[in-house]
């Protein structure tokens, strides 16, 4: 029986998680395309916070 | 133009509305076809009619498009007679990056990469994007190191789809 609980077996041979491949495979191109504008605009976000919070650091 | 909301899935959608022929390369072709990978930029190799260059040049003007290298307090506007030829034209627009290029490896250009294409829906119209196969093949003769890192993402997105 296959094992989930260590994430190992959810690997091709060259480390790439198969089971995202599959969740991506299982959406429309456009519904991938507009997943990747929500992870870009989580990336600026997390960007913007890091680039506030050294704002907001006393200078040494 | 500049009201629309910032996305490269809008950038796209305008790209379509505006009649613009091209097809979609790079990262998002991959993204559209189900590779787990982001990107930030849109890559289209655009026909370079003159009848599509005036479409591409208009839709760039309304985007406010300028030169990535050169923003700031020395913009430099789009130039068509760059659009006309196989450079690459690496712009920031309204709505997110768009690099335009001419030819990509090979000296492939719109008519060489149309027939390796697939056409996807997109809102009410369709896109064409470099097949799956392509990309890959083009990312395996690539010496960039970037390219070989998107290799083992793109190899399993087409093997998993077979």
């Amino acid at each position: 029986m296959k094992d989930y609980t260590d994430g190992v077996n959810d690997r091709d041979q060259a480390g790439v998680d198969v089971t995202l491949v599959d969740a991506c495979l299982a959406l429309t191109p456009e519904q991938r395309l507009l997943q990747n504008d929500r992870v870009i605009a989580t990336i600026q976000e997390l960007r913007d916070g890091f680039e506030d919070s050294r704002a907001d650091q006393p200078a040494d | 133009m500049a009201s629309k909301t910032a996305g490269l899935t809008n950038l796209l959608t305008e790209l379509v509305a505006a009649n613009v022929e091209f097809v979609l390369v790079g990262g998002l072709a991959a993204v559209a076809q189900g590779a787990p990978i982001s990107t930030v930029d849109v890559d289209i190799v655009h026909a370079r009619s003159e009848d599509n260059l005036d479409r591409l040049m208009t839709l760039l003007t309304a985007l406010h498009a300028q030169y990535r290298g050169r923003l700031g307090a020395d913009p430099l506007p789009p130039s068509r007679d760059a659009l006309a030829g196989p450079g690459h034209s690496l712009f920031q627009t309204d709505l997110g990056p768009l690099d335009c290029l001419g030819a990509i490896e090979q000296g492939l250009d719109y008519a060489a990469l149309v027939p390796r294409s697939v056409g996807i829906a997109l809102g009410p119209g369709r896109v064409m994007v470099l097949g799956l196969e392509t990309l890959i093949e083009l990312k395996r003769q690539s010496s960039q190191r970037k390219d070989q890192l998107m290799l083992p993402a793109l190899e399993a997105t087409l093997a998993r789809r077979k």
